[in-house]
């Protein structure tokens, strides 16, 4: 069965809005809001289908519940709205649809099938607008995902060799140091080879990760007994997070074998437990969960890791896998860490799921295909 | 004295096979380079460098890194290989894999860990 069409009335005359909502039929939800804050409030917090405006609300005009989101664009708005307007002699229907509203109807014409009418449309213009917008979007994505990869595919050669060199120097220089007889300056020269050792290995990282996530990378796969890769990889992070971060290991019980590239499996699982980290700065708890799981239909080997964190904002959390998206500081975050891990699981043949509650945590869920021998 | 151990680097890149040479040599090696695939087969055959390992770049101008590979397999298949490579599926092809495939030893990513390269020479010869 479809589901009931939700609509929002927003206007501070009671009889009006009981009216239409009796018009309307109980086909559709209605809910009703008295203010032009009251309405704003809702329509962040739900979805609705279409909302009725009345023009004239105690705290501002019509327009102005329209103008609080036009302001993000007249493709983007959260819902169809239609005005309810005065008398016919009004400026009220031009400034409604200068204002993004898609449809205007007159509060003395507002018939049962008036109303049906200026609903049907509104939806239509509203749910046109919405798609012109998702295909432009879809579009930016990927391209953008494809400069990417062109991008990593034509600096990641040059940029090794670079690094090579660079590394290569230092090395040289440590072993020219290193056979100093003068201990001091032994001592004062060596942590600054290894500043540009750091540095040079962190631009690799980089590199790396970006290759990762166009799958521009090489995968060096082998058979991998999930339990035990998961059991040494959260070992590993409770001795890098520190005692304030609680590395839990959850078992389900079966114990799949996946065949994948265990370095870059160690660099994912790593990446995630930076962000914990960072997510939850005061400390808290990470688990690592492992078992089977069903994905589209098909059996998984399934690791699900959560934290305890900040968690994040829907706008934020629909972005993660974008490289170079980062809600961090300059210097603190560039924003692939997340792109390589789902470059990976993707490579490997696998899946990825986010989910986040603000001020509650993340779950990240990676499901990647089980090793069948022979 | 044992006879320091024979390396020939092929890189086409002037910084990364000097840097890459100078290291092998502050390790105890003794070692010579090419500019290309095509000088290494060249030097190997003419005899005046007989190298115990061979460590190539993959992509280089005038005979690839594979085509070296395949054409040593053959002409010399006591000679010790070891493919390094900037990475790059271009088409889909991982080029390390496919030396390896071919018959390379070893296969090492760029940027090229030093000591990594020492290990793996001297497990070959071991
Ligand atoms: N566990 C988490 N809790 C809250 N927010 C998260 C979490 N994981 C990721 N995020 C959000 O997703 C963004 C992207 O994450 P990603 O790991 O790709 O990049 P980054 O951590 O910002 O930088 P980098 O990993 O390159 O150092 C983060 O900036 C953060 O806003
Ligand atoms: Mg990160």
């Amino acid at each position: 069965m479809a589901e009931r069409l939700k609509v929002l009335i927003i206007d501070d005359d009671a009889a009006r809005r009981t009216d239409m909502r009796h018009r309307l039929g109980t086909a559709i939800e209605v809910q009703e809001a008295d203010t032009g804050e009251t309405g704003i409030a809702l329509l962040k917090a739900r979805k609705f289908d279409c909302t009725f405006v009345g023009d004239r609300l105690p705290d501002m005009a019509g327009t102005g519940v329209l103008q609080n989101f036009y302001d993000i664009g007249d493709d983007m708005m959260p819902t169809a709205f239609v005005m309810l307007g005065g008398d016919a002699g009004d400026t009220g229907m031009a400034d409604a649809l200068r204002w993004g509203a898609h449809d205007y109807i007159l509060k003395e014409q507002a018939s049962t099938p008036a109303l049906a009418t200026s609903l049907a449309k509104a939806r239509e213009i509203f749910s046109l607008r919405k798609a012109r917008h998702s295909a432009g979007e879809k579009l930016r994505h990927a391209q953008k995902m494809d400069a990417v990869g062109q991008l990593a595919s034509g600096f990641g050669h040059d940029f090794n060799n670079l690094l090579t060199v660079i590394l290569g120097n230092t090395r040289l220089m440590q072993r020219r140091v290193d056979a100093m007889q003068d201990v001091e300056t032994r001592a004062a020269i060596l942590p600054k080879i290894e500043g540009v050792e750091d540095a040079a290995r962190r631009g690799a990282n980089l590199i790396r990760q970006l290759m990762v996530f166009s799958r521009q990378s090489e995968l060096s796969e082998q058979v991998v007994d999930l339990r035990q890769f998961v059991r040494a990889a959260a070992d590993q992070q409770q001795k890098k997070l520190g005692e304030d971060i609680k590395v839990r290991l959850l078992d389900t019980g079966t114990n799949p074998t996946v065949r994948i590239d265990a370095k870059l499996f160690d660099m994912a699982l790593a990446n995630i437990a930076a962000n914990a980290r960072d997510a939850m700065p005061q400390g808290g708890a990470l688990d690592f969960a492992m078992g089977s799981a069903d994905y589209g239909g098909n059996e998984y080997a399934h690791i699900s890791v959560r934290d305890t964190g900040r968690g994040m904002p829907a706008h934020v959390l629909e972005r993660i896998f974008e490289p170079f998206f980062t809600t961090k500081k300059t210097g603190e975050g560039t924003g692939l860490g997340l792109a390589m891990v789902y470059g990976f699981v993707r490579q490997s043949g696998g899946h990825i799921e986010a989910a986040s509650t603000e001020g509650q945590g993340t779950t990240l869920d990676i499901y990647l295909p089980l090793y069948r021998s022979g | 004295m044992e006879d320091k151990l024979r390396i020939m680097v092929v890189d086409d890149e002037e910084q990364v096979r000097g840097v890459v040479c100078e290291n092998l040599s502050a390790c105890g090696f003794d070692v010579v380079y090419a500019r290309d695939g095509q000088e290494a087969l060249n030097m190997i055959d003419e005899g005046t460098h007989q190298p115990q390992i061979v460590i190539t770049d993959i992509i280089m101008p005038r005979k690839e890194g594979l085509e070296v590979i395949m054409e040593l397999r053959r002409r010399h298949p006591d000679i010790r290989l070891i493919a390094i490579s900037g990475g790059g599926r271009t088409k889909s092809a991982d080029f390390l894999h496919l030396a390896k495939k071919l018959g390379a030893d070893a296969i090492l990513p760029k940027p090229l860990d030093i000591d990594m390269l020492e290990k793996t020479v001297r497990e070959l010869v071991a």
